[in-house]
């Protein structure tokens, strides 16, 4: 079930005294549900508002009652171990999970105003607002323009096409790279030429958000390197969210993290949100800790 | 447990942390008897001793250096491994502050003058008692030790301030061209030398808080 707009806990209403009186993570986890996550309260712009995020895969949890605030335009990480909910999170928040036919979404993300899991939504509208990079580069087998002119296209873009794929391309770093080469085939470009592909054609659609799972896993160091200097620019103007394994690039390019965990029952939780300084170099939670510093498991 | 590489080099860097504590505590000792005695020979190993202490420092850091390259370490143990180079930064400091006072034993040689302030030996007790319990906290995570070792530092400033006044007052009743006034000088050095090793223990406390709560904070400012 979904929780509408309306019926959701304001949190902004007024509290009687005992309420107020109360420890604030008693009311947190009152208001929040949070079963225990440690919350940031965000100073930032929200770009996504997760509240009581569930997802099923038939009678299966696999996220329970995640809730948190995106910031946007800030690159925000998703961590933990393998199997903890990372991609199912993010998979969430342009209706990716659609695509698998016994999952099923319960809580909300409000996003622009309306709940992203609502029955309204129109799950391709979103996917334009909230594009997405896969884990391994997956370039049309077309050209290099036909491949970031392909979005615009077939929404029917009207205006100076060159114009905005030369646009994309300087913003995902590709231009230099590729400014002659503009009708060879997308394949023909190395790994972490065509990953960066991928993300101008993300960016050719003029998203808001950008989800990026595990954008640099299948690159070299140098070719990894070049895409999290590029996600750091390209928060400038867009919300990132990045799912990763590497615990240092999440440090490196993030100023938000989420820490994800499973239990035994391998549904998985938010451990801990907050500012990717205060999770690396201070967390508060001790999972999060045994995490980052190796010592799971 | 994981990382089990790691926490191995992390055990042999804190031990190599109590070891060149105990060192400099060691040299402070015989500094102070070498100018109670008037042990010439001891108050030069001391002196010969810092070279060691200085080595010993910079292998410390070296180690921790190799760690945070190759171990790429986070949280509580980045916070550990940044405070331990600040450590020995400090316990090397104060290995030249026992070698100061053991070459102001030199300088004084059979001159009886020092006995004349017997305050520092209790001064010497209180910093000692400061350097090992600012290790202990560190090396065992203990905030509140670290905390109350830090008070002793007032205790150690007012020491010093009636060592002072004291060889003032000396310094004025002496006539002119009298020759104890290099010897009461350099009695006043060598409890100006004390009451930094108290502060040096002090950044060693804050150091201890710090690995715990991950604030860096400045406790019990001295005054001098």
């Amino acid at each position: 079930m979904t929780i509408a707009p309306d019926e959701r806990p304001d949190l902004e209403a007024p509290r009687d005294e005992a309420s107020t009186q109360r420890r604030g993570a008693d009311l947190f986890e009152e208001i929040e549900g949070a079963r225990g996550a440690v919350r940031h309260e965000l100073d930032a712009e929200i770009a996504l508002e997760l509240r009581d995020l569930s997802v099923f895969y038939g009678h299966f949890m696999a996220l329970d009652s995640v809730s948190f605030d995106v910031p946007k335009q800030e690159v925000t990480a998703l961590i933990g171990p393998s199997g903890c909910g990372k991609s199912t999170l993010l998979r969430c928040f342009n209706r990716m999970n659609d695509l698998i036919p016994t999952a099923r979404m319960e809580g909300s993300i409000m996003f622009d105003g309306q709940d992203l899991l609502g029955p309204a939504v129109d799950s391709v509208g979103i996917r334009r607002r909230i594009g997405m990079v896969f884990q391994k580069p997956n370039p049309f087998p077309k050209s290099i323009f036909a491949n970031v002119a392909f979005g615009p296209k077939i929404n029917g873009y009207k205006g100076d096409m060159p114009a905005l794929v030369e646009e994309s391309l300087r913003r995902a770093a590709l231009w230099d790279e590729v400014k002659d080469d503009l009708d060879k085939s997308a394949l023909a470009l190395s790994g972490g030429q065509q990953q960066r592909l991928c993300i101008a054609r993300a960016i050719a659609v003029q998203p808001e958000i950008i989800l990026m799972d595990e954008p640099a896993s299948a690159l070299d160091p140098v070719a990894t390197l070049k895409i999290e200097d590029l996600m750091r620019e390209l928060a400038e103007d867009y919300t990132i969210i990045v799912v990763t394994h590497n615990m240092q690039q999440a440090a490196r390019v993030s100023s938000y993290t989420a820490f994800l965990l499973a239990g035994e029952e391998r549904t998985g939780r938010l451990v801990e949100f907050g500012p990717t300084q205060e999770i690396f170099t201070n967390p508060t939670d001790r999972r999060t800790e045994d995490y980052i510093t190796g010592r799971y498991g | 447990m994981p990382r089990t590489l790691f926490t191995e080099s992390q055990t042999h860097a804190e031990d190599g942390v109590r070891l060149l504590s105990s060192r400099v505590d060691k040299a402070i000792t015989d500094a102070m008897e070498a100018l109670r005695t008037r042990n010439m020979r001891l108050a030069q190993s001391v002196v010969e001793g810092d070279a060691e202490v200085n080595q010993q420092r910079y292998a410390l850091e070296e180690e921790v250096l190799q760690m945070m390259a190759t171990q790429a370490p986070v949280a509580s143990d980045l916070r550990e491994l940044v405070s331990i180079l600040s450590i020995v930064s400090d316990l090397e400091r104060i290995g030249d502050h026992a070698e100061g006072i053991a070459r102001i034993a030199q300088f004084l040689g059979d001159d009886p003058v020092a006995l004349t302030e017997p305050e520092l030996w209790v001064m010497a007790q209180r910093v000692q008692h400061m350097l090992r319990a600012s290790i202990e906290s560190f090396l065992e995570r203990d905030e509140a030790a670290a905390r109350a070792t830090c008070d002793v530092d007032d205790e150690v400033d007012e020491i010093y301030d009636r060592i002072h006044r004291h060889v003032i007052q000396q310094l004025a009743g002496l006539p002119h061209d009298a020759q104890e006034f290099d010897a009461y000088t350099h009695l006043l050095w060598a409890s100006h030398n004390l009451e930094r090793i108290g502060d040096r223990a002090t950044n060693i406390c804050e150091r201890a808080i710090f690995l715990v709560t991950g604030r860096l904070e400045e406790i019990n400012v001295s005054r001098y």
